[in-house]
């Protein structure tokens, strides 16, 4: 056997060794979700109390509503956490909460997607007639002790965060449960009275002259739409959807309204309100319209609305999506080719298939095989890669969710701004109520949201 | 103070340990692009929000009570009757259906179960009521980690709680 193979033999070996001991991170919570949570004691409300400091923001909120309304607002946000874990009622009338909370914080780097969990303990105590505390505490997985602080022991022995990034991902994530019950106990009403109406005051113009279809249409549109259905349920499982049926409906006749100025095409399937506190809108393939709960609180008229669905609906038609998935799977396809180009180079130029050597007199075995230094190098490479390469798959497959709702081109999006305001004209609102949004935004035409 | 030994390396390991690290790059950069992700790995099936029944929620809730309790391998977790939510753990294995998260669609293969937490909350609205469902899988050690249903288990229970719905009103009539 030559040398070569040796060293061929030794990398193969390690890689197995690798990807046998791939790196995964678990939950701190391992144990007791194996073990169905038997030795998880509940948090008495005191102790959530306790735990809490009232110069601490954010883990306490007051509400002027019922504590009826809060709860009942919390347990619709609980619900669409990862998991509840208690629910109580005390005899005095405060109520108990225990919930998953998990995200996958950006700081972390996108390298290391496994969402972080974390047990809230909430805590609802009336103040008033009409007033509520919510109060949120962290649940330490070591006898379900309750603390504000989180213990970094908790992740002893797996992936090692620093306490900044640790303090950030409790604060975010009890932030957004706070922002979350916010959100849900904001009533329908008011965006009923800020959108009274869905029809322009002008009646429609008829349909915008149709176009001559200049780009090729997708060879399979259905794998497009499948794409758009994974896309919306990634988007509608990481983020709160709020219910405001009449709203829903309101939007669904301004859709309505601008399908007189599109004409025939794609349809819109489902309308959804994110409680996200940013402004923004998007559309999936398979036509889920997200708007988010800033969005409605930023848009002042209802032609202003009427322009950021006009907007997302020109992408919808454009098939900016079937673009941006072919842009994709080029881009896919490129870095195969590129990564097994260097792969090759990379194994040849490191002597694995070097030429037999010229035949000389027989030397000894130990000579022949690889140096204590190649081995070490090719154990660590080996090793790296297979700590690396799960984690690097997990990435793409979660960016799944992002990356079809997410860019578009600056061409795109000023086509679809052009276009949005045709549409709003032939559907009879007025043709600058994009322009008139962005505006507020202190955004000009063409800009990325 | 310790002397520091010197160690140098012949050009030969150098050029040895730059092929090895270009060829593993090329390999993780090809490989994850190529593999990470598949068609296969979308949802041929839009995720409902809700799903709708045309029973009354007073018997929808009974059936899930009752079809929360059936379960050998789960436990309850919370109960709260004010706003009809319910939530429990099991432990799911590839025998017990399929079970699909939208990062893994082969969750707790090979014989190893994986628990999951279950959350339902109904309401009622002007034709029956209204069902959420949201199952989560914790597996303990995962690439994808915790991840959410694709669906498949929830489908699933719906079916299942229709089932007992229609059997009880035909032990009614």
């Amino acid at each position: 056997m030559r040398k070569a193979h040796y060293r061929l033999l030794t990398i193969l070996v390690m890689a197995v060794l690798g990807a046998s001991c791939t790196f995964r991170p678990r939950s701190s919570y391992h144990e007791s979700y194996r073990a169905h949570l038997t030795d998880f004691r509940t948090p008495t409300v005191e102790s959530i109390l306790e735990a809490d400091s009232p110069a601490s923001r954010p883990w306490h909120k007051d509400f002027d509503q019922p504590i009826d309304e809060v709860w009942r607002a919390c347990v619709e946000v609980g619900t669409q956490f990862w998991g509840i874990l208690d629910l109580a009622w005390e005899a005095d009338g405060t109520r108990r909460m225990a919930v998953v909370a998990a995200g996958r914080p950006r700081p972390v780097g996108r390298g290391f997607t496994v969402a972080v969990d974390r047990w809230l303990a909430v805590a609802v105590e009336p103040l008033g007639p009409g007033s509520t505390r919510l109060t949120l505490a962290w649940i330490n997985p070591v006898g379900s002790r309750v603390t504000r602080n989180l213990d970094l022991a908790l992740d002893r022995g797996k992936l090692k965060r620093s306490a900044a990034v640790q303090q950030f991902i409790a604060l975010s994530l009890a932030d957004r449960f706070l922002h979350d019950v916010e959100a849900a106990l904001v009533p329908e009403a008011v965006y009923l009275e800020r959108f009274p109406f869905a029809l322009p005051r002008r009646p429609a113009r008829g349909a915008r002259p149709a176009e001559q279809p200049g780009k090729q249409p997708p060879k399979r549109p259905g794998l497009i739409r499948e794409w758009g259905h994974l896309d919306s349920a990634a988007i509608r499982r990481n983020h709160i959807v709020l219910s405001y049926p009449e709203l829903e409906a309101r939007l669904g006749e301004i859709v309505n309204q601008l399908y007189r100025a599109t004409g025939p095409g794609p349809r819109v399937r489902n309308i959804y309100i994110l409680s996200l506190r940013n402004d923004n809108a998007l559309i999936t393939p398979n036509g889920d319209l997200f708007l988010t709960r800033g969005l409605l609180d930023k848009a002042e008229s209802i032609d202003q609305l009427a322009g950021v669905i006009a907007h997302e609906l020109a992408h919808l038609y454009q098939g900016d999506h079937f673009y941006r998935q072919k842009r994709f799977q080029r881009t896919r396809r490129t870095a195969g080719i590129l990564g097994s180009v260097a792969a090759v180079g990379g194994f040849l130029a490191s002597g694995i298939y070097e030429p037999p050597p010229e035949p000389t007199h027989s030397r000894p075995i130990s000579e022949q095989l690889l140096t204590t230094e190649e081995i070490l190098t090719t154990s660590a490479v080996a090793v790296v890669g297979g700590l690396l390469l799960p984690q690097l798959i997990s990435t793409e497959r979660l960016k799944m969710g992002d990356d079809l709702a997410g860019e578009y081109t600056q061409a795109q999006e000023m086509r679809a701004d052009e276009l949005a305001t045709e549409y709003l004209w032939y559907a009879g609102y007025q043709h600058d109520g994009l322009l008139r949004y962005l505006a507020g935004k202190g955004l000009g035409s063409g800009t990325k949201r | 103070m310790a002397s520091r030994k010197h160690v140098s390396f012949s050009p030969r390991l150098h050029r040895f340990v730059a092929g090895l690290a270009v060829g593993s790059l090329g390999l993780l950069t090809g490989g994850c692009t190529y593999f990470g992700i598949k068609d296969v790995d979308v949802l041929s099936e839009a995720l409902p929000q809700s799903y709708q029944l045309r029973y009354p929620v007073e018997r929808v809730w009974a059936a899930l009570r009752a079809e929360s309790e059936s379960g050998g391998r789960s436990r309850v977790l919370a109960v709260d009757e004010a706003t009809r939510t319910l939530s429990w753990i099991s432990s799911v294995d590839r025998s017990m259906g399929r079970h699909e998260s939208l990062m893994d669609l082969r969750v707790g293969r090979r014989g190893r179960s994986v628990p999951a937490i279950t959350v339902v909350r109904v309401e009622a609205i002007d034709v029956g009521s209204r069902i959420f469902v949201r199952q989560t899988y914790f597996p303990t050690r995962s690439r994808f980690g915790i991840a959410p249903s694709r669906g498949t288990y929830e489908k699933t229970l719906i079916q299942t709680l229709e089932q007992r719905l229609r059997g009880e009103g035909r032990l009614a009539r």
